[in-house]
């Protein structure tokens, strides 16, 4: 068999092989990203994104970075209160459990966001890349807000944005 | 001997490294409230000094933080003016911001940090040994951790909770936990409480 005629059966393989390994990368399995959004205060200081991670999957979901082409460095972070003082602390992975849900919110796990491209103004999305164990991402927006969006009923009214 | 130079050397800077990163240890003054805080003169984001007077003839909710911090301090000063605003901002009650980064929050960021809350918070800090003073006599503690990554990305170890003063000038109440609105609504009704007393 010469070269030229082993084509036909090489190239499907190929495109099916690439085509997996782009699925393999393009979304955690059976994880969803909702109501993300990041809190903006003065321009040049460090911003923080929160959202909710719901995992439909039977294994937990290990996240292990998130980042953002909006910003120069991201890191994930856990704010901590102890003996009446507050501080905060980079974890390396958050895990999301197997059917069930991941909640950042202030005064927990959210994610520093540091040194923006260029001043952001509320009302504006930026991209953020959520990349998990084995090498699945997701890639999702978020509002830029100046203060948290009331969504629970028994929340005071917000500010504004 | 340049051995021995050598090993003394790295034990000292091992020495060294492990007494930074000691620094802040939480030091707890417990408080016996209500509390007379020691004399103080802070300056505000508009030039003002901010002392006890400041204090006298008023409720007063003091939120001690840093205009860097991402994460705690916009959300409690938010819940903070969201809850006392909810209910039309009493004219005796004054919401305060003290900065205990006077390194970083100088110039105009106070004023800018004042304008992001739509000045309904006064804005003031001083210097850290005035800081020590005012936070020493009222129980609080505060610190700086040692990760500056050389583009002064350090964090400052601030208290979760909102202080509350009285008309009297006196520390009366302490908000463990003003993270949820329900706390700050709880701090609303000692509020209500302590004018009524």
């Amino acid at each position: 068999m010469n070269r030229l005629s082993r084509l036909p059966f090489v190239l499907p393989a190929l495109l099916l092989s690439l085509l997996l390994a782009a699925r393999m990368v393009s979304a955690a399995p059976g994880v969803v990203v909702e109501g993300a959004w990041v809190r903006v205060t003065l321009p040049g200081n460090p911003a923080a994104a929160y959202m909710v991670l719901r995992n439909a999957g039977p294994e937990p979901a290990r996240l292990l970075e998130v980042r953002s082409p909006a910003f120069a460095a991201a890191e994930i972070h856990r704010t901590w209160k102890k003996d009446g003082l507050a501080g905060m602390d980079e974890v390396s992975q958050v895990e999301v459990p197997a059917k069930g849900e991941l909640t950042m919110a202030p005064g927990g796990i959210h994610v520093m966001l540091m040194r923006a491209g260029k001043s952001l103004k509320a009302g504006e999305r930026v991209p953020l890349v959520l990349r998990f164990a084995g090498g699945s991402e997701i890639k999702t927006g978020a509002e830029v807000r100046r203060h948290p969006p009331a969504k629970r009923a028994d929340s005071p009214p917000p500010l504004g944005k | 001997m340049r051995q021995f130079v050598m090993i003394g050397a790295v034990i000292l800077v091992a020495f060294a490294f492990g007494l930074w990163n000691l620094w802040p240890e939480p030091v707890l003054r417990p408080v016996s409230l209500p509390a007379t805080p020691a004399p103080f003169v802070l300056t505000d984001s508009e030039g003002k000094s901010f002392t006890p007077r400041d204090l006298a003839g008023r409720w007063t909710w003091a939120y001690f933080g840093y205009t860097f911090c991402p994460d705690l301090c916009p959300n409690t000063l938010g819940l903070m003016q969201r809850a006392a605003t909810g209910t039309g901002l009493p004219p005796d009650l004054q919401l305060v911001f003290i900065s205990l980064d006077p390194a970083r929050d100088k110039g105009d960021r106070l004023g800018e940090y004042a304008a992001f809350f739509e000045h309904g918070i006064r804005m003031a800090t001083a210097t850290q040994r005035e800081l020590r003073r005012l936070t020493d006599s009222i129980g609080v503690n505060y610190g700086r951790n040692n990760q500056d990554r050389g583009d002064r990305s350090y964090q400052v170890f601030h208290p979760s909770a909102v202080f509350i003063f009285g008309p009297d000038g006196r520390l009366h109440h302490i908000v463990e936990d003003p993270a949820r609105p329900e706390d700050v609504q709880q701090a609303m009704a000692v509020l209500a409480e302590g004018k009524n007393s």
